[in-house]
C-alpha cells in the first residue's frame, strides 16, 4: 500500500522508524504541552536538522500514543493566538518514556559497540 | 487497556463525527502554522501554501491512519459501507435488479437442488445410528443379489455374531382389506419380523411396537402397528385406538401402537405393519424375504461380512440342494434404500446447478466490472487522495456482499415456491417428499451468498483498485485494454458454461425421447387395468374360489360391449410385483444350469390383450390347470438354443422341482423398468397358482366407459369386495418415466436459465462497449462509414469471445460426456445432432444478443456524440 510521501526528503536524512518517532515525541513533550507543528519543529531543531519528522506520520503517531493513554490532549490557544490541539505527557507516558529511553540506550550502545569492535 | 484508552475508544465509537471535526481542525491549524512559519522565512503566500501542503502529504491518508488508531474503526467503516452500498443499490435500480435477478435465479436453482439432495442423500435416515444398519441379501450362483428364504434367514440370524439383530421384511406391500361398517378399505401393509422396529431403533409415538409377545412361537400374533398417516386419516387420529380390534381380511387384529409421523422404510409407504414370524419349515430354496440388521457393538462391516460368508458357505455344504453356490451380501442400509442410480443422478444435477450458479456469478462479475469501469474516476480520485487499497477493496466487497445477500433472499423466495411444487410432482425418488426449505437450506443460502459475493466482487474490485498510475492520462470512462480483455474472457466463460449445460439437457432430451419411444414388446393403447385384491380369509390362495372368481370375472368382462379381449396377470405393468425364480431344461442335472427368471401367473388371453406376439406354439388352455407354460423368446433361446422348445419340459426352481411343458413362445417385453433389457420370463397358469391379487387387463376402444360396468360385475360376484382401482396402461407407463422426466425437466430449466444468463452477459458487454465508444463511432459515422458496416463490425468483434466459449464448452462437454452416460438410454454422450444443435443455438443466441445493442450504434447521431465530451 503506497503511503503518501512528503515531496522533499533529503537523501542524508534517515527515515525514522515508527517506534523511534514515538520515543522522540514522548521526550519532546517532557518539556511541556505542545501542539503538533511545534513538536515537529522542535525535533528538527534539537537534532540540528538531522531528523525531519515526516509530517504525514506525525499525526497518526500522536493519535496512536493518545489511544494508548501515554499522552493526552486539550484545545488551547497558541503563542500566535491560534487555536491548536496541545498534547502533554500523562503519568503513564512518563513511565513509558523512562522505560523506552533505557531500552533505546541499551540498544544504541550495543549497536555502537558492534560498530567499533567488530 | 487503561481507563483513558477505554474512554478514547468509547468516544471514537459513540462520537465519530466530533473526532472527525477535531482531526480536521487540528490538521488545518497545523497547515496554517506551517504557512505562517514559511512566510516568516520569506516565501510568498502561494509558495508557502504549496510547500506546506507538500510537506504534510496526502491529508486523506493521514486522516485514514489516524482513524485507524481510534479503534472500532472496522465496524464504523463496515456500517458506513453497508449504508453506502444500499444507497447505491437504490440509485442504480436497474443494475441492482439485474444483478439480484441473476444471482436469485442461480442461487434459487442451487437451493432447490440442495434441498432435494439434502432430503434424499444427505440427511441421515431417521433411525438410531443408521450407519450401523445393514441389509442382508443372498447372492445367486451367478453373483446377483437375491432375496433370502425363511430357513436361511433364521440360520443367519442365529449364527452371525456380528449382528445384534436381524429382522425379516416382506418387501412388497400386500393389500389386506379393512372391514369397517360394511365397507372394505384396501390398506398397504408390510410384514416385518418382530425385531424390525427394535433393529431400526424406532419407538412408537403411541403404545408400543412389536416385542416379545409377537416373537412367541406357540400363539399366532394378531398385533398390528399403524403408520401415523393411517392413524390420522383412516382412524381419524383417535387417541383411544390402542387395544382396538380391527377386522383385516376377516380376522380380528389388535392395534398395539402408532408409529411416529414420517416413519418410513424405503420408498414404499405401508399404512399398517403386521408381524411376520420366520417359518423354518418352508422350502429353503423359496427366496422371497428381505432383511435388515444391526451391527453388534464393536463389530465392523468387513469382519461381519467375512463371518456371514463363512456361514453361507457352511449352509451350502449342509443343504446342497437349495444352497449350493449361494452366498450372502451385507449392504449398508442407507445406500441400499436409496437404490441404484439415484445418488449418481442427484450428483450430476448438483454439478449442473453448480455450473449454473457459477454462470450467474460470472454474469454478475461482468456487470460489476462494467460498473467499476464507470467508477474508475471516482476510485482513482480516492486513491490519489490517499485512500488505502484495502480500504477501497473493503468497500467494494461490502457492495458485492450486500448484493449477494439480496440475491440469496430472492433465491430463497424462489426455492420456497419451487419446493412444494416439486414435492407435488409425485416422483418416485425415495424420501423426496421430505424435501423442505428449512434452516439447513437457509444456511446453505448464506454460505453460497458469501462464496458468490467473493467470486463476484473480488476480481473486479482487485482490477479496479489497481495502480494509481496513469491517473491523468485517461479520460473518464475510457476503458483500459486489460479490463476489456478480462470481460471478453468472462463472456467466453459464460458461453462455455451455458453450452455445457445445454449439451447435457440436449442429451437428456434425446435419451428421454428414445426411452419414451422404447418398444416395450406390447401395445399400450386402449388397455384398461383393474387391480383386484381378494381377501385371504374368503379366498385362500390357489383355492377353487379364487379360480372361479377370476374366470367368471374375465368371462363376464368379455361380454361387455366394446371389449376386444380380457385376461389377468399377477404383475401389473410397470408396477410389479417382480416375482423371481429359477428354471432349467428338464434334461439338465447340474444345479448351476438353473437360469434366474421373472415369472408371472397369467390367465389365457393376456398375451392377446396386451398385444404380446405369440411367436410359436399356442396360448395356454382355457382352464389353465395343466402344467404348461409359455416362455419368452429370450428364455427359449437360453434353455434350448437353436432347438424347437415346444413340447419340451421345463423344471421349476430346483432339481426336484415340478415340470412344466412349454406350449408357446412369446416376444420379449420390458414391462417393469423402461430401458432395461428384457428379462427371461416364464408365464405360468393362474389356474395352478391361484394368486389372489391380480390385475385384470381389458383391451377396448372405450376404457372410461367400462369402469362402471366392471365395478358392477365385481360387486355382483362378491358384494363384500371393495371397489377395485382402475388405471390405463398408458398412465402406468408414464409413471415409469417420471424419474428420467424429472432429470430432464430440471436439466432443461437449468440450461434455459443458463442461456438467458449468457445472452444477458453478451448483451451487457456489447451494450457497454457501444456506450463507451459512442464518440469513436460518431467520428467514424461522420467520416462516412455506413451504419450497416459499423453494426457488422461491432457484432463480429464481440462474437469472437462467444466462439471461443462455445469451443471450450463443447470440448469440456466431450471430456465430461462419460459422466452422463449412466443417465442416457441409447444415446451416445457425443451425439452429433446434439453437439450441432447446441452450437447452432448458442451461435444464434450469441449473435442476437451482440447484434441487438450494436444496432443502436447505427442510430447514433454523430453531431451529438462528438460534442458530448
Amino acid at each position: 500500500m503506497p503511503k503518501p510521501t512528503p515531496a522533499q526528503t533529503a537523501k542524508d536524512q534517515p527515515d525514522l522508524l515508527q517506534g523511534t518517532l514515538d520515543l522522540l515525541i514522548l521526550r519532546t513533550l517532557q518539556a511541556g504541552a505542545m501542539h503538533g507543528w511545534a513538536i515537529s519543529r522542535r525535533i528538527q531543531q534539537v537534532s540540528d536538522d538531522v531528523l525531519t519528522v515526516q509530517q504525514g506520520s506525525l499525526y497518526p503517531s500522536l493519535h496512536r500514543l493518545a489511544r494508548k493513554g501515554w499522552i493526552d490532549s486539550e484545545w488551547s490557544v497558541s503563542e500566535n493566538n491560534r487555536r491548536a490541539k496541545f498534547y502533554h505527557l500523562t503519568e503513564q507516558g512518563r513511565r513509558q518514556l523512562v522505560e523506552e529511553t533505557e531500552t533505546w540506550e541499551r540498544l544504541s550502545a550495543a549497536v555502537s559497540r558492534v560498530l567499533q569492535e567488530a | 487497556m487503561s481507563w483513558r484508552e477505554l474512554r478514547n475508544r468509547l468516544r471514537s465509537l459513540l462520537r465519530p463525527d466530533r473526532l472527525e471535526a477535531e482531526l480536521d481542525e487540528e490538521l488545518r491549524s497545523h497547515l496554517e502554522m506551517d504557512i505562517e512559519h514559511r512566510m516568516a522565512r520569506g516565501e510568498n503566500r502561494r509558495q508557502a501554501e504549496r510547500s506546506a501542503r507538500l510537506a504534510l502529504g496526502g491529508i486523506e491518508g493521514i486522516k485514514e491512519e489516524c482513524r485507524d488508531s481510534w479503534g472500532a474503526r472496522f465496524l464504523q467503516d463496515l456500517w458506513r459501507d453497508v449504508v453506502g452500498a444500499c444507497r447505491r443499490l437504490v440509485r442504480y435500480r436497474r443494475y441492482s435488479l439485474v444483478v439480484i435477478g441473476s444471482l436469485g435465479l442461480g442461487l434459487g436453482a442451487a437451493l432447490v437442488m440442495f434441498a432435494m439432495v439434502d432430503a434424499v442423500l444427505l440427511r441421515p435416515l431417521p433411525f438410531h445410528q443408521p450407519d450401523r444398519l445393514i441389509r442382508l441379501w443372498e447372492t445367486t450362483p451367478e453373483g446377483d443379489r437375491f432375496s433370502t428364504s425363511d430357513a436361511n434367514l433364521a440360520d443367519f440370524g442365529e449364527q452371525i455374531e456380528g449382528l445384534s439383530d436381524l429382522a425379516a421384511v416382506q418387501w412388497q406391500p400386500t393389500r389386506p382389506a379393512l372391514l369397517r361398517g360394511g365397507e372394505r378399505i384396501a390398506l398397504e401393509a408390510m410384514s416385518v419380523g418382530p425385531s424390525f422396529f427394535r433393529t431400526l431403533g424406532v419407538t412408537a409415538a403411541l403404545g408400543r411396537t412389536f416385542g416379545d409377545e409377537e416373537s412367541r412361537r406357540d400363539v399366532p400374533s394378531r398385533s398390528v402397528v399403524l403408520s401415523h398417516q393411517a392413524w390420522s386419516t383412516v382412524f381419524g387420529a383417535e387417541p383411544a385406538i390402542l387395544g382396538r380390534e380391527i377386522d383385516l381380511d376377516g380376522h380380528l387384529w389388535t392395534v398395539i401402537g402408532v408409529l411416529p409421523r414420517g416413519f418410513r422404510y424405503g420408498a414404499e409407504k405401508p399404512q399398517i405393519y403386521l408381524p411376520y414370524r420366520l417359518d423354518p419349515l418352508m422350502e429353503r430354496g423359496d427366496h422371497w424375504l428381505s432383511a435388515v440388521g444391526r451391527l453388534a457393538p464393536g463389530a465392523t462391516l468387513g469382519g461381519t461380512r467375512k463371518e456371514a460368508a463363512a456361514i453361507a458357505a457352511h449352509l451350502a455344504e449342509q443343504y446342497p440342494d437349495s444352497n449350493a453356490g449361494w452366498g450372502v451380501l451385507l449392504e449398508p442400509l442407507p445406500e441400499s434404500l436409496l437404490g441404484p442410480g439415484v445418488g449418481r443422478t442427484q450428483g450430476i444435477l448438483l454439478s449442473a446447478v453448480g455450473l449454473l450458479l457459477l454462470l450467474a456469478c460470472v454474469n454478475v462479475a461482468n456487470l460489476f466490472m462494467a460498473q467499476m469501469a464507470d467508477r474508475q474516476e471516482e476510485l482513482r480520485l480516492r486513491r490519489v487522495l490517499g485512500s488505502g487499497r484495502l480500504r477501497i477493496l473493503q468497500q467494494l466487497l461490502t457492495e458485492s456482499v450486500v448484493l449477494a445477500f439480496a440475491g440469496a433472499a430472492a433465491g430463497l423466495a424462489l426455492a420456497c415456491a419451487a419446493v412444494p411444487w416439486i414435492r407435488s410432482l409425485d416422483v418416485t425418488i425415495p424420501r423426496i417428499d421430505e424435501m423442505a426449505v428449512d434452516a439447513r437450506v437457509a444456511a446453505a443460502a448464506a454460505v453460497l451468498a458469501v462464496i458468490s459475493s467473493l467470486v463476484v466482487g473480488l476480481l473486479p474490485a482487485w482490477a479496479a483498485t489497481g495502480s494509481t498510475r496513469g491517473a491523468h492520462s485517461q479520460r473518464p470512462g475510457q476503458r483500459s485494454a486489460g479490463a476489456g480483455r478480462a470481460r471478453a474472457v468472462l463472456v467466453a466463460c459464460e458461453v462455455a458454461l451455458a453450452s455445457l449445460l445445454a449439451m447435457a439437457a440436449g442429451l437428456l432430451l434425446r435419451s428421454f425421447e428414445s426411452l419414451a419411444a422404447v418398444d416395450t414388446g406390447f401395445s399400450d393403447h386402449g388397455i384398461l387395468l383393474v387391480q383386484i385384491d381378494l381377501p385371504a380369509e374368503h379366498y385362500p390362495e390357489s383355492s377353487d374360489d379364487v379360480r372361479r372368481f377370476f374366470s367368471q370375472l374375465i368371462e363376464r368382462t368379455q361380454t361387455l360391449p366394446g371389449v376386444v379381449s380380457a385376461g389377468a396377470t399377477v404383475t401389473s405393468p410397470f408396477r410389479g410385483p417382480r416375482l423371481a425364480n429359477y428354471v432349467a431344461a428338464e434334461e439338465e442335472t447340474d444345479k448351476r444350469a438353473f437360469v434366474p427368471i421373472r415369472w408371472q401367473a397369467v390367465t389365457p388371453g393376456v398375451f392377446r390383450t396386451l398385444g404380446i406376439p405369440l411367436l410359436r406354439g399356442s396360448d395356454m388352455g382355457s382352464a389353465g390347470l395343466r402344467r404348461e407354460t409359455v416362455i419368452s423368446a429370450g428364455l427359449a433361446n437360453r434353455l434350448w438354443p437353436g432347438e424347437d422348445p415346444i413340447g419340451r419340459q421345463m423344471r421349476w426352481i430346483h432339481a426336484q422341482g415340478r415340470l412344466f411343458e412349454v406350449v408357446g413362445v412369446v416376444g420379449d417385453v420390458q414391462d417393469l423398468v423402461l430401458g432395461a433389457p428384457p428379462e427371461p420370463t416364464v408365464y405360468l397358469p393362474q389356474g395352478i397358482f391361484g394368486r389372489t391379487s391380480m390385475t385384470l387387463a381389458v383391451r377396448t376402444e372405450v376404457p372410461a366407459g367400462l369402469i362402471a360396468p366392471i365395478r358392477e360385475i365385481v360387486s355382483d360376484l362378491d358384494h363384500k369386495l371393495g371397489a377395485p382401482s382402475f388405471s390405463t396402461l398408458e398412465e402406468q407407463r408414464a409413471d415409469a418415466l417420471s424419474q428420467p422426466q424429472l432429470s430432464l425437466q430440471v436439466m432443461s430449466s437449468f440450461s434455459l436459465l443458463a442461456l438467458l444468463l449468457a445472452a444477458a452477459g453478451v448483451y451487457g458487454v456489447v451494450a457497454y462497449s457501444v456506450s463507451q465508444r459512442r464518440r469513436d463511432l460518431g467520428v467514424r459515422l461522420a467520416l462516412g462509414a455506413s451504419p450497416g458496416q459499423l453494426v457488422r463490425d461491432l457484432t463480429l468483434r464481440n462474437l469472437i469471445p462467444v466462439a471461443w466459449g462455445l469451443l471450450a464448452g463443447l470440448l469440456a462437454a466431450l471430456a465430461l460426456g462419460g459422466t452422463l452416460r449412466s443417465l442416457l438410454y441409447q444415446t451416445s454422450p457425443f451425439e452429433p445432432s446434439v453437439v450441432l444443435g447446441v452450437a447452432l443455438l448458442l451461435g444464434l443466441v450469441g449473435t442476437a444478443s451482440a447484434w441487438l445493442p450494436a444496432s443502436r450504434a447505427a442510430k447514433l447521431d454523430p453531431q451529438v456524440t462528438i460534442r458530448e465530451e
